[in-house]
C-alpha cells in the first residue's frame, strides 16, 4: 500500500494512492484507526506533502563503507568505520516535500551535497526489540535527500545548520508498505546523470540491528523516521540543479536547487 | 556504480567473490536480489556474477516491444561476459533465468564450463494457455502498475508456497517483484516469455550438448517437473536434483539445499571433463 499526505485546495489529510493514480482521502492516523472517505481525487491534482512530520526525527548518518572512504579520502584522513548503530537526529523544520526547493543560504560555500537514502517509517510503539522482531514494528519505507553544508557539518560545533538549514531535509514521495529494505537500491541523479548507485543491504548497519539497538534505550513511536545514510561519493550541487533519489519499489524523490540572493 | 551499455541498454551487475566466475540469471519479474541467499555463499568460493535482464530492475528498460527477445536476451549475457573478460563461466539461472542460461549454453557452448538450470519449462506444456496468460497480465500491468501486479503475483502458485513461508519471504518476494519498470516487464512477457520456444521443441540440440548440466526443480512446481524430467532424459549425463516440498522459487524456498546441490555440482564438474553418456538416474539434494 501507497500512503501520502495531500493538500486538495483548503484539505489537508493523509490518503492512499491506488493503482489508477488517485489519491483517496483518510481520515484519522495511518499508523492507528483510519477510514476511506469518499474523496477520490486525481493524484497529479494534489500537492503531495512531507508524507509524515515525525514525532522524533533520527539519523544512521555515516553508516555505508564506501561513503566513508570517499570522504576521507577528500579529507586527506583515514576512514573509521562506525563500531557500533549510534543513531543521530536531524530536525523537522528542514523537512520539505517533493518538487519542492533545496534553498542555498546565500552564506553557504559551494559544498552543498545531496545524501541520497532510505528511510524508515515506524508504526508501532516500540521498546526492546530483538533484530529479529525489529522489522515488525515498522510501518512502511520512503525516501530522504540528507542535504549537507560540508563547512557547516565539520566547523560548527553541532549539526544544527550543516544538516538541519530550512529545506535541508527533503523527504518524500509517499510510504510503501509491506517491503524489505534489504532487497532495495538507491540511485541518486544530478541534472538527469546517474551519480551512485547502491544496495541498501550494503549498510555497516541495517534497519533491523539500529531499531533494535536505538529500542535498547530509547521508546521508538508511530511516525518516528530512521534515515538509513548513504553510500558513494557525494557532489555540490547549485542553483538551478535538479536533485533525483530513486528507490525502485517506492519513487522518485525529486527537487530543485535554488541558491539565495 | 557496475553498469555496462550493451546491445542499446545499460545492464546493472554484481561481482562478489573470488574464484572460477559463475553468472546467475535471474526469473521473469524477481531482478538480481532475489539471488542473495545464492551469493552469500557461493561468492565464498566462486566469483559470482549477477545482474538485472533487461526490462528489469535497475537495467534499461526500453520502450519499444521489439528491443526484447529471447535472442537478445543471449546476446546481452554474452556481451555481458565480454565486459567482465570472462571468456568460460558456469552459467546458471531460475525459470526465466534457466531459459536463458539453457539458451546460452546451446548458442555459446565453448562459453560455458558448467550449466544449472533451475524450475525451467513454464509454458512448454499448454502453450497457449500459456501465452493468453502472459498476455493477460502483461496488460495488467500496464493498466494498473507494479503493486498491484505483486499482489497479483503473491496469490499465484508459483509464488504462493513461498510467501505461505512467513512474513520475512513475502515481504522480501514483494519487493523482488515491486522494483522494476512495469513497461519493461510487459514487454518481456509478450516478447520473450509468450514467444519463446518451447523446451521441448529444443530436444535435438540438447541431445548434443557437452556442458555437464544440473538440473534443479521443486518438488512441487507444477508447470517444471514434467519438463525437467524431460530434460534430464534429453541432455547427456544431466544431473537430476528435484529438491522435496518447496514449489517453484526452489533457491529461496530451500536455499540450503539448492546451494549444497550447486557446489557439489560446480566442484565435481571443475574436477572431470564434461559428460557424453546419457542421463543414468535421478537423485536428491
Amino acid at each position: 500500500m501507497r500512503w501520502c499526505r495531500f493538500q486538495s485546495g483548503r484539505t489537508v489529510a493523509f490518503g492512499i494512492i491506488g493503482d489508477d493514480n488517485t489519491v483517496t482521502e483518510v481520515t484519522g492516523s495511518p499508523f492507528a484507526e483510519h477510514t476511506r472517505t469518499s474523496n477520490v481525487v486525481g493524484l497529479s491534482r494534489v500537492k503531495l506533502l512531507v508524507p509524515v512530520i515525525p514525532p522524533t526525527f533520527y539519523a544512521a548518518g555515516v553508516n555505508y563503507r564506501e561513503h566513508v572512504t570517499e570522504m576521507a579520502q577528500r579529507r586527506g584522513v583515514k576512514p573509521e568505520f562506525p563500531p557500533n548503530a549510534d543513531v543521530g537526529y536531524r530536525a523537522n523544520n528542514a523537512l520539505v516535500a517533493t518538487d519542492e526547493p533545496i534553498f542555498i543560504p546565500k552564506d553557504a560555500t559551494d559544498q552543498v551535497q545531496y545524501e541520497g537514502e532510505l528511510v524508515v517509517v515506524i508504526g508501532k510503539r516500540c521498546k526492546r526489540v530483538s533484530e529479529a522482531q525489529a522489522l515488525d514494528y515498522v510501518f512502511g519505507y520512503t525516501i530522504g535527500n540528507d542535504v549537507s553544508e560540508r563547512t557547516w557539518q565539520r566547523g560548527d560545533r553541532t549539526f544544527w545548520r550543516g544538516k538541519n538549514t530550512d529545506t535541508f531535509k527533503p523527504m518524500g514521495p509517499s510510504i510503501v508498505t509491506g517491503l524489505d529494505p534489504d532487497a532495495l537500491r538507491v540511485t541518486i541523479r544530478l541534472n538527469g546523470k546517474e551519480m551512485f548507485t547502491y544496495a541498501v543491504k550494503d549498510a555497516i548497519f541495517g534497519v533491523r540491528q539500529f531499531i533494535s539497538r536505538m529500542s535498547q534505550y530509547l521508546t521508538l513511536h508511530p511516525g518516528d523516521v530512521l534515515w538509513m545514510g548513504t553510500d558513494g561519493a557525494t557532489e555540490n550541487m547549485k542553483d538551478g540543479d535538479v536533485v533525483e533519489v530513486e528507490i525502485p519499489g517506492i519513487g522518485v524523490l525529486r527537487n530543485p536547487v535554488v541558491r539565495e540572493r | 556504480m557496475p553498469r555496462v551499455d550493451v546491445n542499446g541498454v545499460s545492464l546493472y551487475y554484481e561481482v562478489t567473490g573470488h574464484g572460477p566466475p559463475l553468472v546467475l540469471a535471474h526469473g521473469f519479474a524477481c531482478g538480481l536480489r532475489s539471488w542473495d541467499p545464492q551469493v552469500k555463499v557461493l561468492a565464498r568460493s566462486w566469483r559470482v556474477v549477477t545482474y538485472d535482464v533487461r526490462g528489469h530492475g535497475i537495467s534499461g528498460a526500453p520502450d519499444d516491444p521489439a528491443a526484447y527477445s529471447q535472442p537478445i536476451s543471449i546476446a546481452d549475457l554474452r556481451a555481458l561476459l565480454e565486459h567482465l573478460k570472462i571468456r568460460r563461466a558456469a552459467v546458471g539461472g531460475l525459470s526465466m533465468g534457466g531459459n536463458i542460461a539453457l539458451n546460452f549454453a546451446l548458442a555459446h557452448p565453448e562459453m560455458v564450463t558448467a550449466l544449472i538450470v533451475a524450475d525451467t519449462g513454464a509454458g512448454s506444456d499448454e502453450a497457449a494457455d500459456w501465452v493468453a496468460t502472459v498476455h493477460a497480465f502483461a496488460d495488467a500491468l500496464e493498466r494498473n502498475g507494479l503493486e498491484a501486479f505483486a499482489d497479483a503475483a503473491l496469490a499465484n502458485p508459483l509464488f504462493a508456497r513461498y510467501v505461505a513461508q512467513g512474513p520475512a519471504a513475502e515481504r522480501f518476494i514483494r519487493t523482488c517483484l515491486m522494483t522494476h519498470r512495469a513497461r519493461g516487464l510487459a514487454h518481456t512477457g509478450r516478447e520473450v516469455l509468450s514467444k519463446r520456444p518451447s523446451i521441448y521443441s529444443l530436444a535435438p540440440r540438447l541431445r548434443e550438448l557437452s556442458v555437464p548440466t544440473l538440473l534443479i526443480v521443486g518438488e512441487h512446481d507444477d508447470p517444471c517437473v514434467k519438463v525437467h524430467r524431460f530434460m534430464a532424459d534429453t541432455i547427456p549425463g544431466a544431473r537430476h536434483v528435484l529438491i522435496p516440498g518447496v514449489g517453484h522459487l526452489t533457491n529461496l524456498e530451500a536455499p540450503d539445499a539448492f546451494n549444497r546441490a550447486v557446489m557439489r555440482f560446480l566442484r565435481e564438474a571443475a574436477r572431470r571433463p564434461a559428460p557424453t553418456g546419457r542421463s543414468k538416474g535421478r537423485r536428491r539434494p
